[in-house]
């Protein structure tokens, strides 16, 4: 770690001069795997499209590898953002030889990326008929036809089935590990990107937040899960502790989740042994990426 | 560059939009040479297609037309009346060859790509520009080869030296003005890609007309006025109509030197001026 791969400082966009992105900066440095997380219409993709020179910013300057933004840089950057460039009424393994020639590199890596991406039986098939998983494998194959020193992906695991996602997974960290491959990834799906991303990103209401994945770690949102076998007088000793609507849930298997008065476990196990409730098990749980997230970008109804 | 203009050829010389351009192209020629004002009159009678004298007189078709046609087409004046009978189509169908050629990138998002791969917005553009001005230049060379030998084949348009002469002439001569209408049509799919590429054809269209009438204005009745009014007035006074309209007077002015030298003036402040807006746009554009 350590060479600041992309910078970008100070990122203004308004979009029908309702404001997007209200100075944004971000930073990623070599070896990293960062995940841009942030609602819809947070302004992830637009931000991705001003890093990539396919949206010109209000304000604010980008530099890759060191130097000011040129559009010469990207060939050292392999990206997909929105949704993939591909020649429909082409076959797979054309669109990635289009590609190679567009990057300018001799030899046909084409055979070699299909593989990668599980696409080799499909190589010959014209793409218009591809599915959405098999659209965005092939995508995948084209970000990395360069061999690039940065990834950019934007919401690369979009349709990919149980398998594909596993092998995306596997694909993306073999190339950050062994080859050194920054990347820069957005995605709803936050258990996918909590395996790999080391850093974050959480852009909401045009700010944008960096947060090293220890730091999740450490401010996530813990929760205590209480299993009893009577969850409607549970319930009644759990209010008499903890005050406020979001202080736990009922799951739908009738555990609670308790996010309030964590320190105060071993009073709340006695209360309900006092009045008769059997408990089955209590244990204190780490939170989750998502859970990390949605305290960041405002849980909302989620306790609701 | 030269990669990426490698590339873009390739797609086009790959391409299903430009192969069925050429081929309505064609049968846009064919039927500008189709004698359709006198065929009407002997419906049913004829088989398909273009006949030989003979035929014709046996069918009872008003001679009297056919020789005006076959005496126009037979002397290398009538060449190149023939010529731009069959050009008239060319810029519209180049037009539709060009915005398509542009808005299909636009479209899947190739052109994104494209960028992505490092290329600069004006080096995309100008590759686009080239590649459809070298469509626009088949096109022609199509029409120029048609006309040879629909002339030669069906008028007995003798195919000597002084005609290929005057077709190469022609050829250099739509070409250079082609400039001006391919930066125009790339303009327009630039500053109207992302889905409104054809608002932006529409538009063009439009100003099709204008264009030539702007520089009819300026030079009098010229090259740009024939190939664009043409197809009017051989709706409206059939082939022998046509070739008998005072177009003809016009048509020796073609090479004075004051004509060269106003359409030169129109040709570079049309290309230049469009390309200019065209490229600022496309730089501004959000992909």
């Amino acid at each position: 770690m350590g060479e600041t791969l992309l910078q970008a400082t100070g990122i203004k966009m308004s979009y029908n001069k309702r404001p997007v992105l209200g100075g944004v900066s971000l930073e990623v440095k070599k070896g990293e795997i960062c995940g841009l997380l942030g609602p819809n219409g947070a302004g992830k993709t637009t931000l991705l499209g001003i890093i990539t020179g396919l949206i010109r910013p209000d304000q604010g300057e980008i530099r890759l590898f060191g130097k000011d933004f040129a559009p010469s840089a990207l060939r050292r950057v392999g990206c997909i953002i929105h949704r993939p460039g591909l020649y429909g009424n082409k076959s797979a393994a054309e669109n990635l030889r289009l590609q190679g020639m567009l990057l300018g590199i001799p030899e046909d890596r084409s055979e070699q990326l299909l593989a990668l991406v599980g696409l080799s039986d499909a190589g010959t098939k014209k793409v218009g008929k591809f599915s959405m998983g098999m659209k965005q494998r092939l995508a995948i194959a084209m970000a990395l036809m360069g061999s690039p020193d940065l990834l950019i992906l934007d919401e690369p695991v979009n349709g990919l089935d149980t398998q594909g996602l596993y092998d995306m997974r596997r694909v993306l960290q073999t190339l950050n590990r062994e080859n050194g491959v920054t990347i820069l990834i957005t995605s709803h799906m936050l258990d996918e990107v909590a395996r790999l991303a080391t850093n974050y990103a959480i852009l909401r209401d045009g700010a944008l937040r960096q947060f090293s994945s220890g730091e999740v770690r450490e401010k996530s949102h813990r929760y205590a899960e209480i299993v009893t076998l009577d969850t409607a007088a549970a319930a009644v000793v759990l209010d008499a502790f903890v005050q406020g609507e979001d202080g736990y849930e009922v799951m739908p298997d009738g555990s609670f989740r308790l996010y309030h008065s964590l320190d105060r476990l071993p009073e709340i196990n006695a209360a309900l042994v006092k009045v008769g409730i059997g408990v089955q098990s209590l244990s204190l749980k780490a939170g989750t990426l998502a859970d990390f997230y949605l305290d960041e970008t405002g849980r909302g109804n989620y306790h609701a | 560059m030269l990669n990426l203009l490698r590339i873009e050829l390739g797609k086009l010389l790959r391409g299903r939009i430009f192969w069925f351009t050429v081929l309505i192209y064609c049968v846009m020629i064919l039927a500008t040479f189709i004698p359709l004002s006198f065929m009407e009159d002997i419906t049913g009678i004829i088989p398909s297609g273009l006949m030989d004298t003979q035929e014709m007189e046996q069918l009872n078709v008003d001679m009297e037309q056919v020789d005006e046609i076959l005496t126009a087409l037979q002397s290398g004046n009538n060449f190149v009346l023939a010529f731009y009978g069959a050009s008239s189509g060319q810029f519209c169908v180049t037009m539709i060859f060009v915005i398509l050629f542009i808005y299909v990138d636009f479209r899947n998002r190739t052109l994104q790509n494209t960028l992505l791969c490092g290329y600069s917005r004006k080096q995309v553009y100008f590759s686009k520009l080239i590649t459809g001005y070298v469509g626009g230049c088949v096109y022609f060379i199509i029409c120029i080869a048609t006309v040879c030998l629909l002339g030669f084949g069906f008028y007995r348009m003798p195919l000597g030296g002084e005609i290929l002469c005057t077709a190469f002439q022609l050829l250099l001569s739509q070409c250079v003005i082609l400039v001006e209408f391919v930066a125009v049509y790339t303009a327009t799919a630039f500053i109207f890609g992302n889905g409104w590429a054809f608002l932006g054809s529409t538009l063009v269209f439009t100003l099709l007309p204008g264009i030539p009438l702007i520089s009819a204005l300026l030079q009098g009745k010229n090259q740009f006025f024939s190939a664009a009014y043409m197809p009017s007035f051989i709706s409206a006074n059939g082939v022998g109509g046509f070739i008998t309209t005072d177009m003809m007077l016009a048509m020796p002015k073609l090479w004075t030197p004051a004509l060269v030298i106003s359409a030169l003036t129109v040709l570079v402040v049309l290309t230049a001026g469009s390309t200019v807006l065209g490229v600022r746009a496309f730089q501004k554009k959000r992909l």
